[in-house]
């Protein structure tokens, strides 16, 4: 576990609150596509793959980005993005 | 970095979106979530409901438009438009950058999630991308609240 509690690596969390009382979970982050996953108590059932690790930056990724086998940081597709955006103002104005 | 939040309410829609919050065509800025909550005024009860925040690149259009509140009073209005309960989407992301998170939700029980710091949902700061906060799964079709906070960066 990490500081506060958190689980070493956890980007976020969700808090649940209903008539049942409140349940907290951990989340990681996609490296490459920033998606949450939300990560079940105890330990992972046999076979479950939760979450994947780049061999490249050694970060977490989510499992169809694992899947993908490539390398692409979220950054570097914001920046793509908006490289995009700013060269289709320029043309279309 | 200013930071805004707004309230989005809608009838739950399989196909269309709670709510979004999304670049203007002008000026865009990099939107940074960092808080979405997830629940329903309605009488409670046990309806089951997927919600999910999603990517977008193009803006929503025939709802009602609302004006982000700041969180800090000093900072200036946002350049971020919000619009609730729109008659048509945006374009939404395509896996595997579509859905950003998936919250499993019951009518009972409110739903929030918190990014820790760094870690935000951030989309590019390009005219008219932003986020959809959508529906797609609900037993029963009820009324559905959603708070969403940001950084305009």
């Amino acid at each position: 576990m990490g500081p506060f509690g958190r689980r070493k690596g956890a980007a976020g969390y969700v808090v649940s609150t209903g008539p049942e009382g409140t349940v907290e979970r951990d989340t990681l982050r996609c490296c490459h596509c920033q998606r949450h996953i939300i990560v079940p108590p105890g330990p992972p059932k046999p076979g479950e793959e939760l979450y994947g690790v780049c061999r490249q930056c050694h970060s977490i990724t989510c499992p169809p980005c694992a899947a993908l086998g490539t390398c692409t940081p979220w950054e570097k597709q914001l920046e793509r993005q908006e490289a995009r955006g700013r060269m289709l103002k320029a043309i279309l104005g | 970095m200013s930071r805004y939040t707004q309230r989005l309410q809608r009838t739950s829609s399989l196909t269309l979106a709670v709510g979004a919050i999304y670049n203007a065509a002008s000026s865009p800025r990099r939107i940074a979530v960092y808080y979405w909550s997830m629940g329903s005024p309605a009488t409670p009860a046990d309806v089951a409901i997927e919600a999910e925040l999603q990517l977008s690149t193009t803006a929503p259009t025939g709802g009602t438009a609302r004006t982000p509140e700041k969180v800090d009073q000093a900072d200036a209005a946002a350049t971020t438009l919000a619009m609730e309960a729109p008659t048509a989407n945006g374009t939404l992301g395509t896996p595997p950058v579509g859905t950003l998170l998936s919250l499993p939700v019951n009518g009972k029980a409110t739903n929030q999630w918190y990014a820790l710091p760094g870690n935000e949902f951030v989309n590019a700061a390009t005219a008219s991308y932003g986020f959809h906060i959508m529906t797609p799964i609900s037993t029963a079709l009820q009324s559905v609240y959603s708070t969403i906070m940001w950084e305009e960066r």
